[in-house]
């Protein structure tokens, strides 16, 4: 083998070299054209890439399960220390919660007969899919997982992920046993949230650092470091509340936002499907016809506006199109106008 | 000598060794290891491998397998489309153009020509990635990747060549 190589090669050395160099040529146009394709062929690429998913997801999921047994038994072996505090602080807690469980029952009863009394639309039913984190963060300018569940478990494009600790990021690509989640962080990422306390609204961009940053506030909102943000609604991607994170700095570099979730130890996600006419198979005209019938009720909290009356034909495919600030802000707003029905958190009814 | 089929089996196996393990090694770096703060800074394991075997080994790395290589580690990462085809492509470039400066050097000025390739390879992954979401990027996180790369080589190296010996002769 060596030797016949080496004979061909002292024969045909100018030959080769050219051809080689013609091969390499060859090579990086085709590297190119990939890179046009992945921006204009958005679909075909991602079939691509979930079919690659699809059949490695089993192969990830079988090696991570060890690797995470190795990985629990040593943080356990950790708590075992902390145990006796860790008890005593859980238990004061839970007092605290069984406080607040009989607030949050009264306030549902009574969310109930203010809906009741209002003609409301109901909130859709949520159904989650819980799925192992199979592999891990693309590479240093992409921040995406993959989970080992797919369209067969019922999972679609645009649901939330959510870990234990709040959002973690949203459903980018599908396949039949995996699916793709962009994470808070990724450059691709945008949000609609609002800062809990003020209700001021902004979009929660990405930007390949650990700490998003919040834009498009209004230009006289006054955030301070500690106020929490959640989800807005807006966009109709991800319903009104979900906990994001905590406004860590605001500063020239603009206002910075430490997520809740905890990045390193992201082993499950929750998949949520909160049946959002925005993006999902709700007949959103069917939506519009009740809200007409209940005969436009007033605005509860204006600052809070609403999710599911996108006319139909606006529906996206790309819930990324829907979370871009700029594409689908003007729309919402003039949606909101149009057929304003009050989305408010529990907390915001109640004075 | 005669060759029965499954000596060639064998042969094709042994000389698939390059390729097969660099796709192994993008499989599991895939993994969540759950250590803080790594994921991001992953070394780019693809231009270690095409880098270890176009150098050591550039009989066994046909420029069509480093395209292979580039594309699938593209396709797992959900990475922009070809920009991880044209890293380990210029790493390929790089090291088949200058032949004469590898051939036969010690370990020392392989790792030293490893820190000059991975630099341009990390600067051109930067440019790309700006290129495609068409701003200027913090380049802090290609600049931390190259560290761990450049640190991650001889650990890598160790085990390729072993890979080597134990598989190649």
């Amino acid at each position: 083998m060596d030797k016949r190589t080496g004979t061909v090669l002292r024969l045909a050395t100018p030959l080769k070299a050219w051809a080689q160099r013609f091969a390499f040529i060859l090579f990086t146009g085709a590297a190119f054209g990939l890179m046009i394709l992945g921006k204009a062929d958005t679909v075909l690429v991602e079939r691509a890439r979930m079919a690659l998913a699809d059949a490695i997801t089993p192969i990830l999921g079988a090696i991570s399960e060890p690797v995470d047994t190795v990985r629990n038994t040593v943080s356990e072996v950790e708590n075992l220390a902390a145990l006796r505090a860790e008890n005593a602080v859980l238990k004061a807690e839970r007092k605290r919660l069984v406080a607040w469980e009989t607030v949050a029952r009264k306030l549902e009863a009574e969310n109930e007969a203010l809906r009741q009394l209002l003609h409301m639309v109901p909130d859709p039913d949520t159904r989650y899919v819980s799925a192992r984190v199979v592999g891990d963060r693309g590479g240093a300018f992409v921040h995406s997982v993959l989970v080992g569940a797919g369209q067969r478990e019922g999972v679609a494009k645009g649901h939330a992920a959510l870990s234990g600790q709040g959002l973690a990021g949203r459903v980018a690509e599908v396949g039949r046993r995996s699916a793709r989640v962009l994470l808070l962080t990724d450059l691709n990422s945008r949000v609609p949230v609002v800062v809990e306390q003020s209700r001021h609204r902004g979009v929660l961009a990405g930007d390949n650092s650990p700490q998003p940053s919040l834009l498009y506030l209004p230009p006289d909102a006054v955030v301070e470091a500690g106020q929490r943000i959640v989800t807005s609604g807006h966009g109709g991607v991800f319903p009104p509340g979900i906990p994001v994170g905590r406004i860590s700095t605001v500063g020239e570099n603009g206002v910075r936002v430490q997520p809740f979730v905890d990045w390193d130890r992201l082993e499950f996600l929750r998949l949520a499907n909160y049946g959002m006419p925005g993006v999902l198979d709700v007949d959103a005209a069917a939506v519009e016809r009740r809200i007409t019938q209940a005969g436009s009720p007033p605005v509860l909290d204006s600052a809070e506006g609403l999710i599911g009356e996108e006319p139909a034909e606006r529906i996206p495919e790309d819930p990324l199109e829907v979370a871009a600030p700029v594409t689908s802000q003007p729309e919402a707003a003039s949606a909101e106008a149009a057929a304003p029905v009050p989305p408010p958190p529990p907390r915001k009814v109640t004075p | 000598m005669k060759q029965t089929v499954w000596h060639r089996l064998d042969l094709a196996a042994r000389q698939a060794t390059p390729v097969s393990l660099t796709l192994i090694l993008l499989l599991l770096s895939m993994l969540p290891l759950g250590v803080p703060g790594f994921a991001p800074v992953m070394p780019a394991l693809a231009v270690i491998a095409v880098y270890y075997w176009a150098v050591h080994r550039p009989d066994l790395l046909p420029i069509w397998a480093v395209f292979g290589i580039g594309l699938f580690s593209d396709l797992l990462r959900g990475e922009g489309l070809g920009v991880g085809v044209l890293l380990v492509l210029l790493v390929y470039g790089i090291v088949v153009s200058q032949r004469r400066f590898f051939v036969s050097r010690s370990f020392l000025v392989i790792w030293f020509g490893f820190t000059l390739v991975a630099l341009a390879s990390s600067s051109l992954m930067w440019a790309l990635h700006s290129l495609l979401a068409s701003q200027f990027l913090d380049p802090r996180p290609a600049i931390f990747q190259y560290l761990t790369t450049v640190a991650a080589y001889p650990l890598l190296a160790w085990f390729f060549a072993r890979a080597q010996r134990a598989l190649l002769r």
